[in-house]
């Protein structure tokens, strides 16, 4: 006779108030693990959409760039490019130029930033370059001529597909250089600053405009696996150490405001989750105490036939760990299936944020999957069960306050 | 002869409101190994405090209880609590078995704390249940037995730890004449046969015509102490 096995039919001897207790802990449990894969899966998604929109999982810059953002603060990616295209972890690398400046039409003109891409690099890869992105025109590929812009810039600039309009920015040389683009094309992305000041420009274009031929601000890494990431920054270090001229980053040092985002809504969950199992903790603490109190003679009788201190915290451990068993296999069952679905086909939580969001200056849809944590699901029903088993201890101690003989006498 | 248990100028003392009640007043005996005895006398006599001090439940106000020739009044909780489970049984009288285990299991939970060899379980138990004739019982749970039938399984729960003595209080009284009769003749048969000692509370005359010694109280005092052959 395990005191397990003890503890469940005890708990069986009042069925109703067991599945409430089983439901408490395993209701806990499935919030507190699917909140961590549906996290984890914003997380992704987010890094995802900034990786494909800004610096890459893994990038190379200038040493001061991300600090300064100098013109001047150029490198030569050519060994670079070399290397990255016989890695198979590799599936886009996409050199780029940035350059603020001036766009002017012959009605208006805007503060914009200049972006040299390679188009065709770019594809498939960019969310700029999202066909279902385009507003009008199309994507100017092997045009060197022509310029791709956010479509609110285009309307303050007043100008359609196929007009000319003028970029201003300032030289590799300190002078002015301006150049006549033709409009090819307008994206919309949702994301006003964007929409309302990126020019996307054939990089090789824009850096003979520039005054810099074959050199770049930016050399952006995408990968397959986020988790070959710290492999990867390694070799490539050693490969191309930090010099003078560049220096590899990873994308939580390119874009601290998404890391300290996903930083400070990890810690949030994190608190929740503490809250949550605090109150499972007294609930079930509760109802065990109750258990015990209406049993006094029972445990009267089981002192009375010589159970000592230890048997008694067992027969009361029994039943918080029967109840802490039950509820983490119907709390991850629970967990398991709704990851499941959500992973196959989406949370689309379009309805309560009202269409596409901005986070940390990226274009966010609110259709998240769910992704699996086991480690960390696993930790958390431990700590759970761990838990539960704490909260056997204040009823154990009521328990073990009852004297045999009174308990027989009164009860 | 050796004592079972003695017992030495006990005084137990309750406070009922303002004034106080002496359960025991000044009680001595000595029971011996094999002893098949009774404590006699009305309700309010004193004779279930006697048994938990006897068993340990209680500790007395003064005197001194033996067990086995080892004093328990001075004991601790915990020692208490080692002395119960190895050198004492108990039968209630509203029979009391654990009701989420098993006849058997009511029964080998006390050899379980105790640490007997798990091995050794299925044939004293078994021999037990033969005896007591509740054989083919053993898996049905307290409430699917009758009265006759649990008590015989509390008697058998007393008995198996191999006890200094088995204390039962009113083991008759919620048993009809002839249940109790057999149930009797059952824990004679234990008396006789395996030596165990018994010592009984009760105010059933059936009880007390059985028993080879009745000791009397009336009021927490012994009022007389007679040994029949």
């Amino acid at each position: 006779m395990t005191w397990l096995k003890m503890g469940w039919r005890n708990l069986l001897r009042n069925p109703g108030r067991t599945l409430i207790q089983i439901m408490v802990v395993g209701g806990s449990l499935f919030l507190a693990v699917f909140m961590i894969h549906l996290q984890e899966g914003s997380y992704g998604k987010l890094i995802d959409e900034g990786v494909r929109m800004g610096s890459g999982h893994l990038v190379f810059y200038h040493p001061k760039y991300l600090r300064e953002r100098q013109y001047g603060q150029l490198f030569d990616p050519a060994q670079m490019l070399i290397r990255l295209a016989s890695d198979p972890r590799i599936i886009g690398y996409f050199p780029r130029l940035h350059l603020p400046g001036l766009a002017r039409s012959s009605h208006n003109n805007r503060p914009a930033l200049m972006l040299g891409i390679d188009f065709e690099r770019e594809m498939g890869h960019s969310p700029l370059l999202d066909p279902k992105r385009v507003a009008t025109g199309t994507i100017p590929f092997g045009q060197p001529g022509l310029a791709f812009i956010g479509d609110k810039l285009a309307k303050d600039l007043q100008i359609s597909v196929g007009k000319k309009f003028v970029i201003t920015l300032p030289g590799n040389n300190g002078e002015i250089v301006s150049k006549a683009m033709r409009l090819g094309g307008t994206f919309r992305t949702g994301v006003a600053q964007v929409d309302r000041s990126a020019v996307l420009i054939d990089r090789k274009s824009l850096a003979a405009l520039f005054g810099a031929p074959g050199l770049v601000h930016e050399l952006a890494i995408r990968i397959r696996d986020r988790q070959e990431l710290p492999a990867l920054k390694a070799e490539l270090e050693l490969s191309f150490p930090a010099s003078e001229t560049f220096q590899l980053f990873s994308w939580e040092e390119a874009m601290p405001e998404i890391y300290d985002a996903i930083r400070l809504d990890r810690a949030m969950g994190q608190l929740i989750v503490g809250i949550l199992f605090l109150i499972v903790v007294i609930g079930i603490a509760n109802t065990l105490l109750m258990s015990v109190m209406e049993r006094t003679r029972e445990f009267g009788l089981l002192r009375a036939l010589g159970l000592s201190t230890s048997h008694i915290r067992r027969v009361v451990a029994g039943e918080a760990l029967a109840i802490g068993i039950a509820g983490i296999a119907v709390g991850l069952l629970a967990a398991a299936i709704v990851t499941k679905y959500y992973g196959t086909y989406g949370l689309d939580l379009t309805s309560l944020v009202g269409g596409s969001t901005e986070v940390a200056g990226m274009l966010f849809e609110p259709v998240i999957r769910p992704i699996w944590v086991v480690d960390r699901m696993i930790l958390r029903a431990v700590v759970l069960l761990v838990l539960v088993l704490l909260a056997s201890l204040y009823p154990t101690r009521q328990a073990l306050k009852i004297r045999p003989s009174e308990a027989m006498r009164r009860y | 002869m050796n004592e079972a248990a003695e017992l030495h100028s006990v005084i137990k003392t309750y406070q009922e409101g303002e004034s106080r009640v002496h359960a025991v007043d000044n009680v001595s005996f000595a029971l011996s190994a094999g002893d098949f005895a009774v404590l006699a006398g009305p309700s309010g006599s004193g004779k279930t405090t006697l048994l938990n001090l006897v068993g340990g439940l209680d500790r007395p106000d003064s005197g001194e209880i033996f067990l086995d020739g080892k004093k328990t009044s001075d004991r601790t909780d915990d020692e208490l609590t080692d002395i119960r489970l190895h050198r004492i049984g108990f039968v209630f009288q509203a029979y009391n078995l654990v009701p989420v285990l098993t006849a058997y299991e009511n029964v080998q939970f006390i050899l379980q704390i105790q640490g007997v060899p798990e091995k050794e379980h299925g044939t004293r138990i078994a021999t037990l249940f033969h005896d007591l004739g509740i054989e083919g019982l053993e898996h049905r749970f307290p409430p699917q037995l009758s009265g006759g039938q649990q008590q015989r399984v509390a008697v058998a729960r007393a008995i198996v730890g191999n006890p200094a003595v088995v204390l039962a209080d009113e083991p008759t009284a919620n048993l009809d004449s002839e249940t109790a009769s057999q149930l009797l003749d059952l824990m004679y048969k234990m008396n006789t046969e395996r030596g165990v000692t018994f010592l009984f509370s009760s105010h059933d005359p059936m009880v007390i015509e059985r028993a080879r010694r009745v000791i009397r109280l009336h009021d927490g005092k012994l009022q007389s102490d007679e040994k029949r052959s």
